[in-house]
Order: structure tokens, then C-alpha cells, then sequence
């Protein structure tokens, strides 16, 4: 570990910049820690209790800047300072020469790309609203990150775009894929002629990434938000998406995503669905089982991908029993290890639709399922932060996201429920969801093998990895992290959700 | 360009360059900081604000600010002005109502826990946020800020201060603009109790300032109730106006710096609700 500084003397620089910057450095290779701040003496001592001083620094002045660098390496170190100059002047250049302006407006922003055709809208949501109308009133699509949109203000943005021919993903959608380019949270999938339409984010990236590291590839992935498809809302946009990619040359296959749909919307996109002749394949997380209808994202997802190769779909189905016999093995391998008592499986989820999956799957394996966002006939906890029995947590629902990042981002509040539920002498199986993709953490192994390690001494840990070895965090790198560390690693949330209840049902023949 | 208004404290004068970012250029003489500035950043005591003003994108240095009784004279600009264009920065309170004034204080508190930059001082009211802080610097940052305010809820105000000053990431540290939201906050105080708090402020501004003129022009500011416009605008929402005008002053504030707006909302309000140890 190497530490240095620069001085910086007569060097003003506004906040938005020196907080950029600060950024920026840190995020260089090697980089441990960084700050760029005024050389006052409360900055000093905030820089000498955190590692960071420099004897540089003993002369500095209140109006000095002081760039600190604490890397692994002097090679890492230096190199990081050397790259301050650079940065800074990107920093002054970008904004002089307007090749980084930063409109603050949607005008302004309609000034500096004129050819824009969709505006990704993430604020507050009761800004979110009015912004997203203005942008559809300029022509464009609208992506709306944002939650927290009234009813109304979605309904009225739904019937304006329908009219416009125009698209509105959302409110609350987090993740799309458009001609190849991811939105918000999404994962580096394979171009290809399957088209998704989802009014479930995180179920979007997991059939996304199973058709990806099944060879197949994404033509669009069209997500809506999960009101689209509820009574109010009538699934405006779904319908919108279904039609989009039957017209998309590029799409061959389409598949539709889900939590079960009102029945007048489901009337619908059934109705919608036989007009058009490409092959649908749908998933309804939750919807009552037909023959016909694939049972997890995972089945959905290889079926869409064997119909866009040409082959049967039977072939998938008869896949997953010679998977599952395998599961099974592991399954009773792992009753063989937990204790007399320990009885219950724990899902700790980042994922609401993954949470959702599991509960729909743990109805046939498992009595007495507990959870703070129940589905079907799953008993809602008393208590989100205490578990009853059988317990499937979302740990993206507002009780534990209000004032805090996400779960795919901030792991913290995971790790601690891990350790709790693993330290729970009635806890068999801690289940868990890791969402790769650009937007979740960019070292979810480094932020879970501690607990990981820790947990997997007493308890079963089963892990689900949704991605593609192309995203930033790189799965194959997470997958091995995480088996090092003593998890059972799984290839979708299905086949998680499938070990985990098997492991109970062994462990109550015991 | 036109001239939009100019502050009430801009005094004539010849000033030389200072410095410059993007929405302002900032001259400098005998101490007093005078900056010209976009319509984005908008009035202040010491703010000339002119519209289609480009701060950063010159790339000469200016010549000196020139201000007479009606000009403002910049570069071959001038610019006459008139009494009206005055922006008045001080701010008369009068038929407050208490109960709307308490209610829109916490729409104030949910806008900084919930919409405010994630570096930002409102962990101080949502312990939460602290996640938002990387180990290391930042999370040692923290901990100075939480211990000065600690001081000063406990009634050592001017330890507290001697903390919070200079500490943290920007031009004008966090400290200090918290600091600068406290005296400004005293300052209301003073006017809603009937009570003299300008000694305390004085002294809270003595020990605060420090070789950093950027803070210590608005320390000054601050000390004597003299608000920039989005501040004005701010606590004359929280005395008379609906929340949904509350919450977008709010939002105007803290889109100022990179967390400055809201660590000087954070320092108002917990001054303001009484929290500072000032009775």
C-alpha cells in the first residue's frame, strides 16, 4: 500500500467538479482511496485519521487543493496522480468546449442531440410525471426509471403515448434493452431475433441472460413497469410492446413476462396474441399452471430460445427433469449436513419478481411460507425484519429502500440479514438472488463471500447468479467467488428456488 | 447579455479577477467577493446576474469588474441599472403561522432525506444515508461532521464549530456550509422569538472563518440574514406556502453545488427545529 499527494496552489475548482474528480480517481486501477479537497486543517485531520495524509500536506493552506491517492501499489499510486491534470482539465475542457455540456433542461438536452428519440427520466416521482409528458410532447419514447408516478399521471402518460405511437417503459421500470443498448439496470446479452416484453424488471434479466448464455440473443426487451398490466392501468404499453415486436423485422420469437396479469388485460394479450404469427412463449409468475405454459422464467426463457433455433420445445422440458434429477442429489447431499432442527429455508431477495417465483415454486414443496410481499396463498410476516418459518423476503420493497440504494447496489443490509437468519438455529437453507448487469454492484463477490463464508459454516447457502460473463462484474468470476466462499451456485432462480425445497423436504423425511 | 439584477451588498468599486467556473466569474477586492453569474445560479447579496451569461467558456482572463452608482461595466459590456433591479436579500417576516411553518419544516426534512446528492449532510437526519459514504475518507468525514454537531446539540456550540469548519469535499467544505445554514437559521430564530441571537452568531462566524473567502463571504452573508435568492425563496415558502411550493424551493436549493445546497439546508433546518442547542 502506497500513499501520496499533490498541492495544488491558486487551483478553484467548483464542487460539482472536485467531487467528480474525486470520483473519477478512485475508480482508477489500483486506486484503494482518494479525495480532492481544500487543505484546510479539518480536511487534514480527516485525511490523516483515514490514511491518506501526506507530509506534503504539513504547509497547506485553506485555499489550497490537496489531491490524495492512497493505492495499492506506488506504480498504481502515481499513475493516479499523474492522471489528476488530465482529469481536472476534462473536468474545465468538456464544459468550455461543450463536449460533456450538461443541459439542465430537456430542452437543453434536445439542443445539444437533436436526434434524440427516447429520454431516460430518473427523478423524484412526483417530478417524474410532467417531465416524462414533456418529453413524449417532443416526440420521444420515455424509459421512467422513477417510482412513486400517480395512477392518473401513468394512465394519462399511457393514452397520450398510445396515441403518439410512442412507447412509455414505466413508471418503475428499471431495466430495458433497445436495439442492443442497455437501460438502466440491464446485463450485456447477445443480439439476437427473441423479442421481451416485461412488466417485471428483474424477471426481463433473467430470461434475457438464460437466452444469452443459451446461445440465443435479444432483438428488443420492452419492460413496462408492473402496474401496465394491472386493472387501472389495462396494460396499455404491454399491448404497445407485443405489437412493436411483431412488427420488428428482427424479432422471431416473442416472449411475454409477467406476475399474472388482470384478467381483463390477460383477455387482451391473448386476443392480441392470436392475431400475430410469430411463435409467443409466455411467463406469468404466479398464474395458475397450464399444459401448455412454461412453469418458471427459466423453462419460458429455453423455450423461446429452442423456437428460435428451430427446435421442438419438448426438448426443454425433458432437459430440465435429467437437471433436476441432479438437483435432487445435491439437495439430499446437503439435508445430510444441517442439524436436527434446523427446518426452514430463508430467501433473502434483491429481485421482487425472483421472491415471487419462489413462493409460486415453494406451493408444491414447502407448507408454511412467510412473506413481506406474499403471493397466492404465501401468509404475510408480521414483522419484514423478523422471519416466521418459512420466510421469502423482497428486500427491494419500500420498508427496507426508503433513504437507502437498493439491494442490487448496497449490499449491507443483506450481509446482516444473512448473518441473522444464519445464526438462527431453525435456519436449514439461506437462499439469495445476485443481479449482475450495468447499474447493481460492481463487486457483489467481494461484498458477499465474507458472509457467504461465514453462514455456509451452519446453514445451506444457495445463490442464484443472473448475467452474462460479459457484464462488468463478469458472472463466470461471481460464480466461482461465490462457490470459493461455500455456495451452492445455480443457474437460474428456478433451479435455486427448486434445491433449496428439496433440501426441506429431505430434511422432514429425516 | 442583459443585466437581470445586482445584489443589494455589490458596492462600487474596480475588482479584479478572481476565478472562474461554469456559471459565474468571481472578482475580488478588499475581501468582498463579487460574482457575476448566470440566470442558473440566479440572485445574491453579491451576485450580478446576467442573462446568456457564459462563465466558463472564455477563455482569456477578464478584465476588472467596473461598478459605478448605475453600471456595471464588463469586458466591453456595460450595463446600466436602476434601483428596481436591486435584488433585496434580506428577509421580513410577518404573519408566520406557526403550525404551516412546522408542517412544511417536515416537508423540508423528508425532501433532504429523500432527494438530496447522496454526499450530502443529510445523513445527519437519516442515518441511513451513511451507506452512501465509501470507507475511508469519506466515512472518516462523516464521523468529524457527526461530532461536531454532537457538540453542538450538547451545548458547545463553538467546539462544534470548530469542528464542522473547513471539513469535507468541495470548494466551500460541507462544514462550512452547514455552518452557513446555522447562522442562518439563528438568524430566523431571532426574528420568529423576539430574541437577540447576533451575538452568538458573531461569534459563531468569528470562529467559523477561516483563509477560505469563498465560505467566508458567505459566512458574512449568513451571520448578518442577508440570503442568496434560492434561499430567500426557500424560507418564505416554509412560512407562507402550500408543500408542493416548499418542496420545489427545496429541490432548487439542493441542486446548488454538489452537496452545498442541501448541507445548508440540513444546517437551517436542524437549527430552526431547535436541535443546535441555541434556546
Amino acid at each position: 500500500m502506497n500513499v501520496a499527494g499533490q498541492i495544488r496552489k491558486g487551483a478553484y475548482f467548483d464542487s460539482v467538479t472536485l467531487m467528480r474528480v474525486g470520483t473519477e480517481i478512485t475508480a482508477l486501477p489500483g486506486v484503494i482511496d482518494a479525495a480532492v479537497v481544500m487543505g484546510t486543517k479539518s480536511n487534514r485531520a480527516i485525511l490523516n485519521s483515514s490514511g491518506l495524509l501526506s507530509a506534503k500536506f504539513d504547509n497547506a493552506s485553506d485555499t489550497d487543493l490537496l489531491v490524495a491517492v492512497k493505492g495499492e501499489t506506488e506504480t498504481a499510486t502515481q499513475s493516479a496522480l499523474a492522471a489528476v491534470d488530465g482529469l481536472l482539465k476534462k473536468a474545465i475542457n468538456t464544459i468550455t468546449t461543450g463536449g460533456e455540456s450538461r443541459p439542465s433542461s430537456l430542452a437543453g438536452a434536445l439542443n445539444l442531440i437533436p436526434g434524440a428519440n427516447l429520454a431516460l427520466i430518473s427523478i423524484a416521482g412526483r417530478y417524474a410525471g410532467d417531465e416524462a409528458m414533456r418529453a413524449l410532447e417532443n416526440g420521444l419514447h420515455v424509459m421512467l426509471f422513477s417510482d412513486n408516478v400517480p395512477l392518473e399521471k401513468e394512465i394519462a402518460l399511457k393514452k397520450f403515448a398510445q396515441r403518439r405511437g410512442l412507447l412509455v417503459m414505466g413508471p418503475d421500470c428499471g431495466t430495458a434493452i433497445i436495439n442492443g443498448v442497455p437501460l438502466a439496470f440491464a446485463n450485456v446479452v447477445n443480439r439476437g431475433n427473441i423479442g421481451i416484453v416485461a412488466a417485471a424488471g428483474t424477471g426481463l434479466q433473467e430470461v434475457s441472460c438464460i437466452i444469452s448464455n443459451a446461445g440465443a440473443g435479444i432483438s428488443q426487451a420492452i419492460g413496462t413497469g408492473g402496474r401496465d398490466v394491472k386493472q387501472e392501468v389495462g396494460g396499455i404499453m404491454f399491448l404497445e410492446g407485443l405489437k412493436a415486436l411483431a412488427k420488428d423485422e428482427q424479432t422471431r420469437v416473442i416472449l411475454l413476462v409477467s406476475k399474472p396479469p388482470h384478467k381483463d388485460v390477460l383477455r387482451r394479450i391473448e386476443k392480441l396474441a392470436k392475431t400475430i404469427r410469430k411463435p409467443i412463449v409466455t411467463s406469468f409468475v404466479g398464474a395458475s399452471t397450464q399444459e401448455d405454459r412454461p412453469s418458471t422464467l427459466e423453462e419460458a426463457a429455453l423455450i423461446a430460445v429452442a423456437l428460435s433455433q428451430g427446435k421442438p420445445r419438448d426438448e426443454v422440458a425433458s432437459r430440465l427433469v435429467a437437471r433436476d434429477k441432479e438437483i435432487l442429489r445435491t439437495a439430499k447431499r446437503e439435508a445430510g449436513k444441517r442439524k436436527r432442527n434446523q427446518k426452514y429455508v430463508r430467501g433473502l431477495f434483491s429481485g421482487g419478481t425472483f421472491c415471487a417465483e419462489a413462493q409460486v415454486l415453494f406451493k408444491t414443496l414447502l407448507t408454511g411460507v412467510y412473506s413481506n410481499a406474499p403471493v397466492g396463498n404465501t401468509k404475510q410476516l408480521r414483522d419484514s425484519l423478523v422471519s416466521q418459518k418459512h420466510s421469502v423476503i423482497d428486500l427491494g420493497e419500500d420498508e427496507f429502500t426508503v433513504g437507502r440504494p437498493h439491494p442490487m447496489i448496497d449490499y449491507s443490509l443483506r450481509n446482516r440479514r444473512i448473518l441473522v437468519e444464519a445464526a438462527d438455529p431453525e435456519t436449514a437453507v439461506i437462499l439469495l438472488d445476485v443481479v449482475l448487469g450495468y447499474g447493481a454492484h460492481p463487486d457483489p463477490a467481494a461484498e458477499l463471500s465474507g458472509v457467504v463464508r461465514q453462514a455456509s459454516r451452519k446453514v445451506s447457502v444457495v445463490c442464484s447468479v443472473t448475467g452474462t460473463n460479459h457484464d462488468p462484474q463478469n458472472r463466470g468470476r461471481v460464480e466461482a467467488a461465490l462457490r470459493k466462499a461455500g455456495a451452492i451456485v445455480t443457474p437460474s432462480n428456478a433451479a435455486a428456488c427448486n434445491l433449496a425445497g428439496q433440501i426441506i423436504r429431505y430434511r422432514e423425511r429425516k | 447579455m442583459t443585466l437581470v439584477s445586482i445584489g443589494d451588498q455589490v458596492k462600487e468599486g474596480t475588482y479584479p479577477f478572481h476565478s472562474r467556473f461554469r456559471h459565474a466569474v468571481n472578482f475580488l477586492c478588499d475581501k468582498q467577493l463579487i460574482s457575476v453569474v448566470s440566470e442558473e445560479i440566479g440572485d445574491g447579496p453579491l451576485n450580478i446576474v446576467i442573462r446568456d451569461f457564459e462563465g466558463q467558456s472564455a477563455t482569456h482572463e477578464p478584465a476588472p469588474l467596473m461598478i459605478t452608482a448605475n453600471t456595471v461595466v464588463l469586458g466591453s459590456n456595460r450595463f446600466e441599472f436602476t434601483d428596481q433591479d436591486y435584488y433585496r436579500s434580506a428577509v421580513a417576516l410577518d404573519n408566520w403561522e406557526p403550525r404551516l411553518f412546522h408542517h412544511n419544516l417536515a416537508v423540508l426534512a423528508e425532501e433532504l432525506q429523500t432527494a438530496s446528492s447522496p454526499k450530502s449532510l443529510a445523513f445527519l437526519l437519516d442515518e441511513q444515508r451513511t451507506t452512501n459514504f465509501r470507507p475511508g475518507f469519506e466515512r472518516a468525514f462523516t464521523d468529524q461532521i457527526r461530532r461536531g454537531v454532537y457538540q453542538m446539540m450538547n451545548g458547545h456550540l463553538l467546539d462544534g464549530v470548530r469542528t464542522l469548519r473547513g471539513c469535507g469535499l468541495g470548494l466551500t467544505p460541507s462544514g462550512d456550509d452547514f455552518i452557513a445554514g446555522l447562522l442562518i437559521g439563528l438568524n430566523l430564530l431571532q426574528q420568529l422569538r423576539g430574541q437577540d441571537y447576533q451575538r452568538i452568531a458573531n461569534d459563531v462566524f468569528r470562529t467559523a472563518r477561516a483563509g477560505n473567502i469563498f465560505s467566508n463571504s458567505f459566512l458574512d452573508l449568513a451571520r448578518r440574514g442577508l440570503l442568496f435568492g434560492r434561499m430567500k425563496d426557500l424560507v418564505l415558502a416554509l412560512m407562507h406556502e402550500s408543500e408542493e411550493t416548499v418542496r420545489k424551493s427545496a429541490a432548487r436549493l439542493m441542486a446548488i453545488g454538489g452537496s452545498s445546497g442541501a448541507d445548508l439546508g440540513t444546517g437551517f433546518l436542524l437549527t430552526v427545529r431547535g436541535q443546535m442547542g441555541v434556546s
